[in-house]
């Protein structure tokens, strides 16, 4: 059974279609990576998937359930999380701090142990701690810890981001642009990075433009122009396909 | 701050504030320190609602009134005591927030900031000209005192400001000991992730509209606990002491002491509740001088005065990268 489906997904923006009647199977475990020119509508399925906008019309099906249009917080807790396009953070707070929220829903608290301190609570802390310092330690971001989020380079920032949506526990991650303005250096690192977390056993879906990474570390590949699926397969597949190369080297 | 310094510090903060009608005996400087309490619960609760959850509240001072007439209300009309009226009076302000809430906290920024403060109007409004009810601008005189109480052995009367000034030392130190809970669990966290990235929160998993109702009633409620103080203390509520502008003096109050830190709001109360009758000496430039001191101060201390102290000497930012 396919992790994610989208089914007919259709949605407007006044008169603008950003998309339409868009179909997509996301299957345990893969790398789908999914391009298209600028406006396509690449975000607009992320931001359709994880509730942060609702569809005019067709259906987002996690692991066999309608989680249709459900508020974002409520399909993070059921383990599709994103990252933003802009390397959204916590920037006043520290790096440490950033990753310590992401682990807000690492175990139910009651909120009478909050308040009053209670073994259970603490109990809980140490835990969320110590998830945070196997993260710091998986991203290298462990010698920045202490930094405020705003002050780091884009590279960390970056890596910060996925940093921040490992915490939430994905099952399904959702990475909007993770490399894009990154020097090849840090690509490398990043795609990295994103392959063991797959290894872990999470399914990775990935938006980008940097094609290289997109060839190098996906599965398969779905490709989005002016709202429309117009490809969808193995990189090669992809490379080879007469509409891709059109769409994106057209007029 | 080590855990026996801290012990030994809190208790000589607890002892000074114990022993500070000794050395304050006339009851215009005890009256002083009663309003300071009342101030501080109130910076304190709004410093929940806007310092830690980012919600900008311009109405807290129509949850000051909501408790302040509900609680006058009930025991003028139903004889009910202080003791029972003064929760009520601060659920009834919870319970409004709580539904006034609903419905504005999705809002955000400037939107939100307007909304609130013309609700607060709304609110003085009724107060003003529902006369049936609350007698409108004439007031509520002749509010009871708390009745009797006792305490370590002796009964509190409340016919003395000092006893007054003992009450709401036990709930301001209630207040801030349930807030500093509060900002320090996974609830305050929350509150802290929703101010600084409101999408970012929601991304990975957390209820931003629970976490913000909860930060707006709980803040109100106190606000409300506080009304219900007051009138039993002024013995006497009018509409005018619940307007916009006392909104925005509690707003003050909260933005100079440092909102987003946790006595900030409480030394900001104390310090401009005290400052203004220290001026009084200065004669028609009062007003000038306190304007003037309230802008040098929120230019140069911009995170307001705890707040900067905190910046400047304990802040463990490292340099760029």
């Amino acid at each position: 059974m396919p992790l994610l489906e989208l089914r007919k997904v259709t949605k407007t923006f006044g008169g603008l279609t950003a998309l339409s009647e868009f179909e997509l199977e996301v299957q345990p475990g893969e790398i789908l990576g999914l391009i298209g020119p600028n406006g396509s509508g690449k975000t607009t399925v992320f931001n359709i998937i994880t509730g942060f906008l609702q569809p005019d019309s067709g259906k987002v099906i996690l692991e066999g359930k309608d989680i249709t249009g459900l508020q974002p917080h409520v399909i993070a807790k059921m383990g599709v999380i994103r990252t933003f396009q802009l390397a959204t953070l916590f920037f006043d707070l520290t790096v440490l701090d950033n990753i310590l929220i992401g682990f807000h829903n690492l175990s139910k608290t009651k909120i009478f142990e909050e308040l009053l301190n209670t073994r259970p609570a603490r109990d809980k802390e140490e835990e969320r701690l110590h998830k945070t310092m196997e993260i710091l330690q998986l991203t290298e971001l462990e010698p920045h810890q202490s930094k405020l989020a705003k002050n780091l380079s884009a590279g960390w920032r970056k890596t910060l981001a996925i940093a921040i949506s490992l915490a939430a526990h994905p099952k399904l991650l959702l990475l909007d642009e993770p490399v894009c303005t990154l020097s090849p250096a840090r690509v490398t690192s990043i795609m990295k990075l994103i392959t063991k977390v797959r290894e872990s056993g999470v399914t990775v879906m990935l938006i980008e433009h940097n094609m290289k990474a997109i060839m190098d570390y996906c599965d398969r590949i779905a490709v989005l122009n002016f709202g429309k699926k117009i490809a969808e397969g193995s990189p090669r597949q992809v490379q080879q396909n007469r509409d891709v190369i059109d769409a994106y080297l057209g007029a | 701050m080590k855990p026996l310094h801290r012990y030994l510090f809190f208790t000589a903060l607890i002892l000074l504030l114990l022993l500070l009608p000794q050395f304050f005996t006339q009851d215009y400087y005890v009256h002083m320190l009663v309003m300071a309490g009342i101030y501080s619960m109130l910076a304190q609760s709004l410093g929940l609602i806007i310092g830690f959850t980012g919600q900008v509240s311009l109405c807290h001072a129509a949850f000051y009134g909501m408790g302040a007439y509900i609680s006058a209300l009930l025991s003028l009309n139903f004889g009910l005591s202080f003791w029972v009226t003064f929760w009520l009076g601060g659920l009834g302000a919870a319970a409004a927030a709580y539904l006034f809430g609903r419905i504005v906290l999705q809002l955000k920024g400037h939107f939100l900031a307007i909304t609130t403060a013309l609700f607060g109007i709304m609110v003085t409004l009724i107060l003003d000209n529902w006369t049936g009810l609350t007698k409108g601008p004439m007031g509520l005189p002749g509010i009871p005192r708390p009745s009797p109480i006792p305490l370590l052995g002796v009964t509190l009367q409340f016919t003395s400001r000092t006893e007054y000034y003992y009450l709401v030392l036990v709930f301001v130190l209630l207040m801030a000991y349930v807030t500093y809970r509060i900002i320090h669990s996974q609830i305050g966290r929350a509150m802290i992730a929703i101010r600084e990235n409101q999408e970012l929160a929601r991304s990975v998993g957390i209820d931003t509209m629970r976490f913000k109702l909860a930060a707006f009633c709980i803040g109100s409620g106190f606000a409300g606990i506080a009304g219900s103080f007051y009138a039993h203390y002024i013995l006497f509520i009018s509409p005018v002491s619940f307007t916009l502008s006392e909104s925005i003096n509690i707003l003050v109050m909260m933005i100079f002491g440092g909102m987003q830190t946790f006595i900030g709001p409480m030394v900001g109360a104390i310090t401009l509740t005290i400052l203004p009758e220290f001026l009084r000496m200065t004669g028609a430039l009062r007003l000038t001088l306190y304007g003037l001191a309230l802008m040098t101060l929120i230019i140069f201390f911009p995170l307001g005065v705890v707040g900067s102290v905190k910046e400047k000497w304990f802040s463990i930012d490292e340099t760029r990268s």
